[in-house]
């Protein structure tokens, strides 16, 4: 129902309590009269538009303003509507009691077919059209006097009809005690949050069919079966069968605040959860919120074809007639995840259709994160191989260089210079065969010079701290060396430092203006820390193609490299490497 | 070349092993030792062929600069040290004549 048209419904039902109480002329009549009149209709027709607007799929809504409805229309004329009226007014007072009394009757039905269980359904109908029509006998009755004599009972006399009106009161009476022990029954059944949600709608409906059990003497003394019954029990009767009527639209409205207080703290789950998203984190929250400690969240894991609780354990879900239900999460196809809960919280839509879009977004957050970390490791570690590998291509190609070609050309040079030696008798020649092995001897520093930029022989003779005090003693600058290495680390991770201080050491020379540097190693707790740090210009570039290609070096065997100005001038290059 | 230098050459050796071996029997007075032997380090041989034969002066010569051993040649007890570029006919005995000098 809209909005719209729950308000003019609300108007009409305002203008139609005016006009029923000014017909009747009940402002002539005691305060409370027109106060309960007026009071249980508008509270009837006014639940059932907010339950009807809030719960759009749910009839109780719309059967409350029916109930609510009939109420006012009825109730103005039933205080005058006892047995035995002979004035003009009789027959519209009959019928004014059988409207109160469908009202009584609907109202029962809300409460027997709440939250609509359609297994009762035929009996609760059975039910509640016995009292309809148990209350459509006394208009049935006074409509008769069309045909006084009719079943031989002179219904215009007032002890005549009294009678049959007494068996019809303790018949209907009787009805809705039993509506009231089946809603008792109902109440009785339920469980958990079921109860939690269902309790006070069951419980409002079985005190309103079972309390006016006691409004039953009347017609029993009316009939003879026991004393007449004083006024001073008449009295709080009256008052207790009204003050019932307003327990069902009252739990209603309870259970729509209720409702509204879950919504509120469906905002808490989506807060909670967006703070640390996990499903462990999800299901204590939805838990929570939705007052249901039996849910559960479970997440759809493929290559084991089962769900997984929030520990990872594969669970089954609950068969079918179980009080708890599964409602379960898909996308493109595949099952993601589902929400296992107790079968009363489907009453509520709307709840359950947030608790599936949480579980949705923390559900495929966690694929998500999952699959990124393991490409992502998938990625570090093939990074970290093709370095490795670039490495070890480097060492065989200076080791080859060296063993081979410089090992070949120096041979070549002596064999020349020898050959140089022996000839004594021509001075020409002997002096080409010097200049041919000076050649050779330049082509031997040249490869040398060629395979030291490829991977530095100190580092494989001697290990990296020998090979950065040969990369000090090279240096053009000035290197104030600090040293404090174990000697434990990969071939890979040594020769990372070595290039990460060569380059370092380049950018210093090139461009610093320096006067000193300072290299220090260490090898603090399973890694390599190397530091080059100069007293020049600054204003290095960390995103300069020199340092960056450094930086993704170092990362890829998963360092780190930081570029920092240093205090005073100067640049201050460090990379934690793990030494593996 | 070093005979052609007027030295008696008493031992060749084609790896560590065959060294040690070739000094205990003949005692050279020089050993020119090669740093990248096919089984190990010349480095790790001075201390025992100097056991092997005191006094003896062990030249270690190498394709690398002494500097790519970092302190390792000036701590493996040898004598000299020189690139293999200048290991050239007059090279050892002009080491011997500047170890003698100094």
């Amino acid at each position: 129902m809209s909005r719209g048209a729950a308000a003019l419904i609300a108007l009409v039902a305002l203008a139609a309590g005016l006009a029923s109480e000014h017909v009747r002329q009940v402002w002539l009549q005691p305060l409370w009269v027109p106060v309960i009149d007026l009071g249980v209709g508008w509270l009837l027709v006014g639940c059932g538009l907010v339950a009807a607007v809030a719960r759009p799929n749910q009839p109780a809504g719309r059967r409350l303003v029916l109930a609510g409805s009939l109420w006012i229309v009825g109730a103005p004329r039933q205080w005058f509507g006892g047995t035995g009226r002979t004035d003009d007014f009789i027959q519209l007072d009959a019928v004014s009691f059988t409207l109160v009394g469908w009202s009584d009757a609907v109202i029962a039905f809300i409460a027997l077919a709440y939250a609509g269980r359609l297994p009762a359904r035929r009996r609760d109908l059975m039910i509640v059209g016995a009292l309809v029509a148990a209350y459509s006998f006394q208009t049935f009755v006074r409509f008769l006097n069309v045909f006084p004599d009719l079943f031989g009972v002179d219904v215009l006399n007032p002890d005549g009809s009294g009678t049959v009106l007494a068996i019809a009161d303790v018949l209907r009476t009787s009805l809705l005690g039993v509506a009231g022990l089946l809603i008792a029954q109902r109440w009785l059944a339920t469980r958990g949050s079921s109860r939690r949600l269902l309790g006070p709608v069951l419980l409002a409906g079985a005190a309103s069919c079972l309390v006016p059990l006691y409004g039953i003497w009347f017609p029993l003394s009316q009939l003879g079966f026991i004393d007449p019954v004083p006024e001073s029990l008449a009295v709080p009767s009256f008052w207790l069968t009204n003050a019932v009527r307003v327990l069902v639209p009252i739990a209603m409205l309870f259970g729509i605040l209720r409702q509204r207080v879950s919504r509120l703290a469906m905002t808490d789950v989506i807060a909670d959860v967006g703070r640390t998203p996990s499903a462990v984190e999800l299901e204590a929250a939805l838990a929570r919120a939705l007052g249901d400690p039996s849910l559960r969240v479970l997440s759809w894991d493929a290559t084991q074809s089962a769900f997984l609780d929030v520990d990872g354990r594969p669970t089954p879900l609950p068969p079918d007639g179980d009080p708890q239900t599964v409602t379960p999460i898909s996308g493109q196809g595949r099952p993601i995840a589902a929400l296992v809960h107790d079968r009363s919280l489907a009453e509520d839509p709307t709840l359950v259709a947030v608790g599936v879009a949480v579980t949705r977004l923390v559900i495929d957050n966690e694929n998500l994160n999952r699959e990124l970390r393991q490409q992502l490791d998938e990625v570090t570690a093939s990074r970290a191989r093709i370095v490795d590998a670039g490495d070890a291509e480097r060492r065989r190609i200076e080791r080859d260089l060296h063993d081979g070609v410089q090992q070949r050309l120096l041979a070549l040079a002596l064999s020349l210079r020898r050959a140089g030696v022996a000839i004594t008798d021509d001075p020409a020649a002997a002096e080409a065969l010097g200049r041919g092995a000076d050649e050779a001897l330049g082509v031997v520093s040249d490869v040398r010079d060629l395979a030291q930029g490829i991977h530095p022989a100190a580092l494989t003779e001697a290990g990296l701290a020998t090979a950065l005090q040969a990369l000090a003693s090279r240096s053009p600058v000035p290197v104030e060396l600090d040293i404090g290495l174990d000697g434990r680390a990969s071939p890979g991770a040594s020769a990372t430092a070595y290039f990460v201080a060569s380059e370092a050491l380049a950018n210093v020379v090139k461009h610093a203006s320096a006067a000193i540097v300072q290299l220090r190693a260490s090898s603090p707790d399973g890694e390599i820390r190397v530091t080059v740090e100069d007293d020049g210009r600054g204003g290095a570039d960390p995103f300069g193609p020199g340092l960056r290609g450094l930086s993704d070096r170092v990362s890829a065997i998963g360092g780190r490299l930081t570029v920092e100005e240093r205090a005073g001038g100067g640049t201050v290059v460090t990379a934690v490497i793990p030494a593996r | 070349m070093l005979e052609g230098d007027g030295f008696d050459v008493v031992g060749e050796a084609s790896d560590g092993a065959e060294a040690l071996a070739e000094a205990s029997r003949h005692r050279p007075k020089v050993i020119v030792l090669d740093i990248g032997l096919p089984d190990g380090s010349g480095l790790d041989l001075v201390e025992s062929l100097r056991a092997l034969s005191p006094g003896v002066v062990i030249v270690l010569v190498s394709g690398r600069r002494e500097s790519d051993f970092g302190g390792r040649v000036a701590a493996s007890g040898a004598d000299r040290f020189l690139e293999k570029a200048r290991l050239v006919p007059g090279a050892i005995p002009l080491v011997l004549a500047d170890m003698a000098s100094s």
